[in-house]
């Protein structure tokens, strides 16, 4: 499906948005400026934990929405209409989240309960896609995960969990996958070898990719785009941050 | 997305909750087993309570011993009452019965000498007592025995009993036997007396019996008790009037309470016959209750010396004349005329009867004189006389003379007494005798069975009303009942603790359950499951381990059922008081109780796994997304 899509297109689309928080009566304030994701685009955020990482990941899985936007949408590919977060309501994201979305989730955010095979076809089975097992296949095959298939998870290397969590996310084919620190549990020369295998798939399948991770040098080669945080400790009981691009 | 997706997903989240339960296989047992071991407990009380309850109630009601009512007063119960009663719709038999002292005979069975005594008791056409205890009606020439009484006699079935029904007349015993065929033996439980079940009319033989009479059917000799005739007044005729006091002195204490002066009109519109002109006339009357013989011989007697001739009056009754082939020939008015030739001569009577004066016996008296202008063909005639509920009828002879005017017939006095006592008591013409015999006005008792068990307190209230106290077994059905509810109340009480505990555990675990597994259901939420779709995920869990529960306290039941079945017959027999049938279970339940009691305990499940429910739906699909 993104094969049509032009690479211009624009995935997600970011103005003005700010999401305020208070906990334990300390009020953070992150704040995005403009930011547009365009198909196919290999984006890395990085920043030190209490950035705002996690919030600024919640708000773009659709787990969250912002205290406030000028704009935030979110291109869906069946009809090509760029779709409003703000007014839309919990069952239709959970819709979106169900298919244009992927997750790979820090320790792999595998169901326990559930095989590998399991839970990499979990996506296709919620979505109703059938005959997606030449993919699966392709995506098992090239993750170097075949022989797991039968077992459950907690039978896994820390690695090969962060593999089947790479497969789950892509199986039903979303036009975004969103990466939690995919790494953080595994060895640097692992992790190295995981990122190149992810950013290979995402982009043979044409698919945007957005990973935040606190390791510059993880993604520095291969990532499009690179973002990070700027904190500005306004009080003892305000801080506010403000998301920008950086260099690569 | 189509509806075949949203019917996938739905299959997706049941599939997810039950692999969920097989991955964690142990703690799913463990909530299947405590389920359990509330649920099997109160199967096991259920069905224990069930199964005696209905048992119990099936034995009384199949037992007709508990739905009889029995009398405890004699009294007199007459054909209307029986019929009152046998229309009502919560009496199911009703059948008349003799005094319990007259109801007894030394029998033996033909051929052996041990003699016992029985008690007779009438049976007819659907009497439930015989008809559910393993016999069929006896005929007219057969008998029913219980159980103890065959024993007694040592008879089988097909033996033949003979029946000796005793008195003792003037110091002297002397009896009337009768052979009956053993057609049936009642099973045990039917009666515990020695008692022969036979057919009303021999019941009745035998009373009639033991009270002097005799009994020509069975050839059993005795006296009768014949029909006497009852007058509604009488007819003086005198040379001379009577002064007032004589008048009066006839009414006074004679049974005639009242008198008037008849001239021949009067007399001849009265009672059909004049006397010669010149004669005084009286007629004394009774206004409300007739007079007898007696009181005509008291008016004799105070007449005695004036020349009077008396004729027992009759006021005109009503009969058909009916030929040997059973048609009516005429409708007649019938009045009464005894008179002798002298009596007739010294009158002047007109007309004359030729059967002269009144006397017994009644074989003399079957006699009338009809109008001369009525052709009847034919002979053989018998008169019939209605009442209300009843017809006389009995043969007549036709004289050969006449009565030249009028359209009146006469009979004799003393018949036209009969007729009249007729309408106050039961008269048969006995063939065989050739007399009026008086038969019984009603019975002493009566045998009775409710349709139902429970209509039984009904109709021993209904007699209490009336002044009829009667036994019932109502004492033995109340204690099924009582049981019933103490049974029931027990139940519900420990249900309601039993259910409460389930529940509360059952909430609790699944709460547990979903708590722990948190960030799976946000990783759920996360990759699109919806709120209302998650859940379901608890609510499935709580169906299958109720339904899990539920399997294996029916496995429990079964395996506990059948020990109890087994091993503790005795005691509960000896906790009834009676014995249980065998084949009986007494811890049992009923198939569509059983799947009451699934889908009761389906639905508590999910209404306890709706509250882990709502608490799937609060988490935030966020939680998954941050690594705590």
């Amino acid at each position: 499906m993104n094969e049509n899509s032009s690479k211009d297109t624009t995935v997600f689309g970011l103005n003005d948005v700010i999401k305020k928080r208070e906990k334990g009566g300390n009020l953070f304030e992150l704040h995005i400026g403009t930011f547009e994701i365009k198909t196919g685009e290999f984006i890395a955020i990085v920043g030190a934990s209490g950035c705002g990482k996690s919030t600024l990941l919640d708000m773009l899985g659709l787990a969250l929405k912002p205290t406030s936007a000028e704009e935030f949408t979110i291109r869906i590919p069946k009809n090509n209409t760029e779709f409003q977060i703000m007014t839309s309501s919990e069952s239709e994201l959970a819709e979106i989240r169900k298919t244009c979305l992927g997750y790979v989730l820090q320790s792999g955010g595998l169901l326990p309960f559930l095989t590998v095979a399991e839970n990499i076809y979990l996506p296709c089975s919620l979505n109703g896609m059938a005959n997606m097992t030449e993919h699966v296949e392709n995506l098992v095959q090239r993750l170097k995960i075949e022989e797991q298939m039968p077992k459950k998870p907690q039978f896994l290397s820390g690695g090969q969990r962060q593999r089947v969590a790479i497969a789950r996310a892509l199986a039903h084919r979303p036009p975004i996958v969103l990466a939690d620190e995919p790494t953080a549990a595994v060895d640097k020369l692992t992790a190295a070898d995981i990122i190149v295998e992810f950013k290979t798939l995402t982009q043979e399948m044409g698919v945007t990719l957005l990973m935040v991770t606190h390791d510059v040098n993880l993604v520095s080669d291969v990532a499009d785009r690179m973002f990070t945080f700027d904190v500005d400790k306004k009080s003892e009981q305000y801080t506010c941050s403000e998301f920008k691009e950086t260099a690569i | 997305m189509s509806a075949i997706a949203q019917k996938k997903t739905g299959s997706v989240v049941f599939k997810l909750s039950l692999k969920d339960l097989k991955h964690e296989w142990i703690l799913t047992s463990c909530l299947v087993m405590a389920i359990a071991a509330v649920l099997a407990p109160l199967l096991l009380l259920f069905g224990l309570k069930y199964g005696i309850i209905t048992w119990g109630r099936e034995y009384l009601t199949q037992d007709p011993l508990y739905r009889e009512i029995r009398p405890m007063t004699s009294k007199s119960f007459n054909k209307e009452w029986f019929e009152q009663m046998e229309q009502r719709d919560d009496v199911a038999f009703v059948m008349p019965m003799t005094r319990q002292i007259a109801a007894t005979v030394k029998a033996h069975v033909k051929g052996k000498n041990t003699k016992k005594e029985l008690n007779i008791i009438p049976t007819r056409a659907k009497d439930p007592l015989v008809l559910e205890n393993g016999a069929a009606i006896p005929n007219k020439k057969e008998c029913v025995l219980t159980r103890i009484a065959a024993e007694d006699l040592q008879a089988q079935m097909g033996d033949t009993i003979v029946a000796h029904a005793g008195r003792i007349i003037g110091g002297k015993y002397e009896y009337g036997a009768l052979e009956l065929k053993v057609s049936g033996i009642l099973s045990v439980r039917a009666s515990e007396l020695k008692s022969m079940y036979v057919r009303l009319p021999i019941l009745e033989a035998v009373e009639r019996y033991k009270d002097g009479q005799a009994v020509p059917e069975f050839g059993w000799t005795g006296t009768t008790p014949k029909a006497y005739p009852l007058y509604d007044g009488l007819i003086i005729s005198l040379p001379k009037k009577l002064g007032k006091v004589g008048e009066f002195s006839l009414c006074n204490r004679t049974g005639f309470t009242k008198i008037e002066s008849l001239n021949n009109e009067q007399l001849l519109a009265k009672a059909g016959f004049q006397v010669a002109p010149e004669m005084a006339v009286y007629r004394l009357y009774t206004l409300r209750k007739p007079a007898g013989e007696e009181s005509v011989t008291s008016v004799k007697n105070k007449l005695r010396g004036k020349n009077a001739h008396l004729f027992p009056w009759v006021a005109p009754i009503k009969a058909q004349l009916i030929n040997s082939s059973g048609q009516e020939v005429a409708a007649l008015s019938l009045a009464s005329l005894s008179a002798g030739s002298a009596q007739a001569l010294a009158t002047g009577l007109s007309p004359i009867p030729p059967w002269g004066e009144s006397r017994r016996p009644v074989s003399e008296m079957l006699k009338i004189m009809l109008p001369a202008d009525l052709a009847i063909k034919g002979d053989n005639f018998s008169l019939k006389v209605s009442r209300e509920n009843g017809t006389l009828s009995f043969p007549v002879a036709i004289m050969s003379e006449r009565i030249p005017t009028g359209s009146i017939a006469f009979i004799p006095a003393e018949l036209a007494g009969i007729l009249k006592l007729y309408k106050a008591r039961n008269i048969k013409f006995d063939d065989s005798l050739k007399e009026f015999v008086l038969f019984r006005r009603g019975y002493a008792g009566f045998r009775m069975y409710a349709k139902n068990i429970s209509d039984v307190d009904g109709l021993r209230r209904f007699f209490a009303e009336k002044s009829l106290p009667v036994h019932t077994e109502i004492k033995e059905i109340k204690k099924v009942i009582e049981l019933d509810r103490g049974m029931t109340l027990i139940f519900w009480l420990l249900a309601f603790v039993g259910i409460t505990g389930s529940i509360a555990s059952l909430i609790a675990s699944l709460y547990a359950s979903v708590e722990r597994k948190k960030r799976e259901m946000s990783v759920l939420r996360l990759i699109g499951l919806s709120g209302p779709k998650l859940f379901r995920f608890p609510i499935y869990q709580g169906i299958f381990i109720g339904s899990g529960g539920f399997i294996l306290s029916t496995v429990l039941f079964g395996i506990f059922s059948a020990l109890i079945n087994s091993q503790f017959r005795p005691y509960v027999d000896k906790l009834l008081g009676f014995p249980m049938e065998a084949g009986v279970s007494f811890c049992r339940i009923p198939f569509f109780h059983m799947l009451a009691a699934l889908s009761g305990t389906v639905i508590i499940a999910a209404v306890a796994a709706m509250v882990a429910a709502m608490r799937v739906t609060q988490y935030d699909p966020a939680e998954a997304l941050r690594d705590e």
